[in-house]
């Protein structure tokens, strides 16, 4: 049973980690033919695991109100904007489920009327922070920070039609220091990720990294 | 001690003071609102900027859901945590529909439906079994919720985790490493355009920023020095980052104002 | 010390007070029309020139593919970008062909192109095809670019890929004369770029929020990206070329006020930094004689 426990996942890893691999190098018709049924495997393993991470959230909130936990009315609306939501999912304009989702009605309304105020408040009140943050936190306490500070104004000015106003120059000067110092970090940055990301992923396939099977 | 007692009985009591200043406050805050909502929309549909219809309460709604939750940024109040529990509320059943309605029925359902009413062969054997299989790998995800079986669970995290890992490891040596490494060694002189001044900075921020991460070594002497450089560039780079971060960030807003001031209330014209 | 204190309460500002003078720096623009110069970056031009070419050389027959990767949280960058770019193609009555790596974007594609289908009376089928959300993404793209019909085998609304005019004849990812990402993160640019471009080498291009945009520069200068459009300053560049004058032009007026703002702000906050320090170094100077 331990096998099957510890050592079959592992070695599932290791199998399926050296097939990507080697797929990716064969160009064969057949080589081709598998990687296509495999992805398209794995496209639909992930739609169908895709629920997993709502029972934790909702399993969350639902202790929350069983326990009477302090703020627990909240997790009632979780639990109600959820049960909204899914009744005008499930009804589907009149269709249910097991037709096509319609292009109008609760869903959409739900969608464009509360989903998305709320998405793009959350998200649009950082500009406040940003600007605060920047007020009181953004000094020129050394040479390294007072680079950072003028690149910062620079393409902060020269990105935005006002720049060309203020001067000429500024949209250039904006333009040559993405181009070309911002490049040459970026570019490090993207060296540094490539060669993280392969040994992870090796320590993946070799089975030293374990972490995604969970305890135990 | 008896100092440290004074000191945490004074901030006690100032804690229930403030405690109380800010229930208060969130009273305020419901007021303010729900008065903001009601007198608006009451102008606004009185004077028929808003009509009445699905549309029309809904930019009411979105209205309500915006002003709600930007009350968070007076201070953080009851309106705003239950604006934002509805709406994740919201969101997590949209998953649901969403993978629902765009993968499980087209992907599985209506493939398996379309394969089951053509003849029988082993070819649509196959290309069924390429449909159920994956779906059973991804059903065991759900053997977490029973203990005892938790454990066939990782069967799917190996596949996914194992395939995705492999794919991972030629695609990121070629488009991160490969690609990446061909522009950098362009020439940084030529006979006819002399010095290839942009290609030189690139050339020299990428190996000063590369050697500020190399950590084995300590920044000491001509290391130390070409790491220091490397920490100006990095700094150009960061506050470039920085410079369209706060554009990004405005630009949310602005699109925010731009519903509350047009959408709703109509005071921007055009 | 009293000069310090003094600086102090002065420069102490609440956060608030912060906050009433960015909106209110993006709220009177909006009052008070003033035009600002736009001009297009190179990096949004080449986008441009490049439907324009696929029009030229392929006319009709031409296919372009938009990857819709972003939800509601960036819909205000992204979506006046999407919006000029599908008016550009629709103009030069380029086969349009769209899907999305973002769940959440479901609903906001569906709505931009009914109403962009709508207002250049573009037919469903023949003219453009909604494909929907898979999920994946690396494993997607790649599915995508082996065989196009297997990680598609039906549109939004289970019908066959294959009995519409725009997604008969391609096969795979090559296929497309042009492919654009918006992208707000993980699950766009990037992994197009990693999982398709690099690997099946077509001529793509991103449209980015403007936090991601400065990240994407190497992919520019490799040709892994043959055009990058970032954040709304990008978006009001896209439609002053196309001339469609929308959200990104109008917020232009807003987006540049509150950059001087801030930065009035960020220079205050250091003239009170320098002063500060300047007054405590004369105090201990002062002490120690």
């Amino acid at each position: 049973m331990n096998f099957f426990k510890k050592r079959l996942p592992l070695l599932l890893a290791f199998f399926t980690g050296w097939l990507a691999v080697i797929l990716d190098y064969i160009p064969h018709q057949n080589g081709e033919a598998l990687m296509t049924t495999i992805t398209k495997g794995l496209i639909i393993i992930g739609a169908v695991t895709a629920f997993m991470g709502i029972y934790g959230l909702l399993g969350h909130h639902y202790l929350k109100m069983k326990r009477k936990n302090e703020g627990w009315a909240y997790s009632l609306l979780v639990w109600a904007g959820f049960f909204i939501m899914m009744l005008f999912g499930i009804y589907n304009n009149g269709e249910w489920i097991l037709k096509p989702q319609a292009e109008v009605g609760g869903v959409s309304w739900i969608y464009e009327y509360i989903f998305n105020p709320c998405q793009a408040t959350m998200f649009s009140m950082l500009a406040f922070f940003i600007a605060s943050a920047a007020y009181r936190t953004f000094r020129a306490k050394s040479i390294e920070a007072g680079i950072l500070l003028v690149a910062a104004i620079i393409v902060m000015i020269g990105q935005v039609p006002v720049g060309i106003l203020i001067s000429e120059r500024l949209p250039d000067i904006s333009q040559w220091l993405l181009d070309y110092p911002n490049l040459a970090v970026k570019r490090a940055i993207f060296f540094g990720i490539a060669l993280g990301g392969v040994s992870t992923s090796l320590r993946i396939i070799f089975g030293i990294e374990r972490a995604y099977l969970g305890g135990e | 001690m008896s100092a440290i007692d004074t000191d945490s009985n004074s901030n006690s009591n100032s804690d229930m003071n403030s405690n109380s200043h800010n229930k208060t406050n969130e009273w305020w805050i419901f007021a303010v609102f729900f008065s903001i909502i009601i007198i608006a929309n009451a102008i606004l549909l009185g004077s028929g900027s808003l009509k009445w219809g699905w549309s029309g309460v809904g930019i009411m709604m979105a209205a309500a859901f915006t002003i709600g939750l930007y009350s968070f940024l007076y201070q953080d109040n009851p309106l705003f945590k239950m604006a934002e529990h509805f709406y994740v509320g919201i969101a997590t059943a949209y998953l649901i529909i969403v993978t629902w309605y765009s993968v499980i029925l087209t992907d599985i359902i209506y493939a398996l439906r379309d394969l089951w009413s053509q003849p029988f062969s082993s070819t649509i054997f196959w290309q069924m079994m390429a449909i159920i299989l994956p779906t059973m790998i991804g059903l065991l995800v759900y053997t977490r919720l029973v203990p005892s079986i938790s454990w066939l669970s990782r069967i799917t995290f190996a596949v996914i985790i194992g395939f995705g890992s492999g794919l991972a490891i030629p695609n990121a040596i070629n488009a991160y490493i490969l690609e990446q490494l061909k522009p950098s060694m362009m020439p940084l002189w030529t006979s006819a355009g002399g010095i290839a001044w942009g290609a030189l900075v690139i050339f020299f921020g990428v190996i000063t920023t590369l050697v500020y991460f190399f950590f084995s070594l300590e920044h000491k002497g001509v290391i130390g020095k070409t790491a220091k450089i490397g920490i100006w560039f990095l700094m150009i780079s960061f506050g470039a980052s920085f410079g369209y971060t706060v554009m990004a960030r405005f630009s949310l807003l602005i699109e925010r104002i731009n519903f509350l001031f047009r959408d709703w209330i109509p005071l921007i014209n055009g | 010390m009293k000069k310090i204190s003094i600086v102090r309460s002065l420069f102490n500002l609440d956060r608030r007070i912060i906050y009433l003078f960015i909106f209110l720096s993006i709220l009177l623009p909006f009052l008070v029309k003033f035009d600002l110069p736009i001009k297009a970056a190179k990096n949004v031009r080449n986008v441009y020139d490049k439907i324009e070419d696929v029009a030229k050389t392929k006319g009709e027959r031409g296919t372009i593919l938009l990857s819709f990767d972003f939800d509601n949280a960036s819909r205000a960058e992204l979506e006046p970008m999407a919006k000029a770019i599908i008016a550009h193609i629709f103009k030069k009555n380029i086969r349009l062909v769209v899907m999305g790596h973002w769940l959440n974007g479901v609903e906001l594609t569906k709505t931009l192109l009914n109403e962009m289908s709508a207002e250049f009376k573009k037919k469903y089928g023949d003219n453009y095809v909604y494909l929907g959300y898979r999920p994946g993404v690396q494993i997607l793209i790649v599915n995508m670019g082996k065989d196009f019909k297997s990680a598609f085998q039906t549109d939004s609304q289970g019908k066959s890929t294959n009995d519409f005019l725009v997604t008969k004849n391609i096969k795979t990812l090559s296929d497309f004369d042009y492919v654009i990402s918006f992208s707000a993160g993980s699950g766009g640019i990037e992994e197009w770029v990693v999982y398709g471009q690099s690997k099946f080498h077509f001529t793509m291009a991103g449209a980015c929020t403007a936090v991601m945009a400065a990240d994407y520069f190497p992919f520019l200068q490799s040709g892994q990206l043959n055009g990058l459009i970032g954040g709304l300053a990008g978006a009001a560049q896209y439609e002053a070329l196309v001339g469609r004058p929308g959200s990104g032009i109008d917020g232009m007026r807003p987006q540049s006020m509150a950059h001087i703002v801030l930065i009035i702000f960020i220079l205050l906050g250091n003239i009170y930094y320098l002063t500060d320090k300047y007054l405590k170094n004369k105090k201990q100077d002062g002490g120690v004689h």
